[in-house]
């Protein structure tokens, strides 16, 4: 990503062309953790919102990006916690290279916790370290490791028994 | 950790990572099946049959 640095995150111009710019990661980011294009779709939207109208975003490029990945994953979160857990059960196959792994992989997904989703999105999906996450989420590295291993535990303990 | 538990997280740490891999890069739409080379190759084959038979057309008689 390429940022005109004279572009002013305070002015709502320049705002939403750097949020246009930051796009195409967003939807990456809210693909993985949703494992939904349509909802990853809907929680961008709702992300950009939020960001459009918030009285105020850093000013400093590395934050930005980091509150901007904040305020996604924080909107994928929400909108898994409001999903009916069996409605991945009804999708559709996705549009991948192995359609049914992938379909029977995110209906395991779709039994972890919003929270665990998104970590392992994060960190094997974004490949993001613990630290990067602790930054991004706001929470210790401990914590971050914790959850790591608890959602790999889960999943594992689901991929197994099936 | 255990040896064994080590491995098996590495490979559900593998086994994710595909799967996120594989979910933002769609696989690209099949090319449509081109004719193009079989017809040139046919039009090749009627052609040279024409000269063919040109050559081995019998000669009038006299």
């Amino acid at each position: 990503m390429t940022y005109n640095q004279t572009l002013n995150p305070s002015i709502l111009g320049d705002r939403v062309e750097i949020l246009e710019l930051y796009r195409p990661e967003s939807l990456r980011l809210a693909l993985r953790i949703t494992g939904n294009p349509t909802t990853a779709e809907d929680v961008v939207q709702s992300a950009y919102l939020r960001l459009i109208q918030a009285p105020a975003i850093p000013a400093l490029i590395p934050e930005l990006i980091r509150y901007i990945r904040r305020t996604v994953t924080n909107c994928a979160i929400d909108h898994l916690r409001l999903q009916h857990p069996q409605s991945a059960l009804n999708e559709n196959l996705p549009n991948t290279e192995n359609p049914i792994l992938d379909l029977e992989i995110n209906q395991i997904l779709s039994q972890l916790s919003p929270e665990h989703r998104a970590i392992l999105a994060l960190h094997l999906g974004e490949g993001y370290s613990y630290k990067e996450i602790a930054d991004t989420l706001s929470i210790p590295m401990g914590t971050v490791a914790s959850r790591l291993n608890q959602a790999r535990t889960e999943f594992k303990k689901i991929w197994e028994a099936k | 950790m255990p040896l064994s538990q080590s491995k098996q997280d590495r490979q559900i740490d593998a086994l994710l990572t595909d799967h996120y891999d594989r979910l933002t890069h769609p696989p690209k739409a099949e090319p449509e099946f081109d004719l193009t080379p079989i017809f040139n190759k046919l039009k090749a084959a009627v052609s040279k049959s024409k000269i063919t038979n040109r050559i081995k057309k019998p000669e009038p008689q006299p």
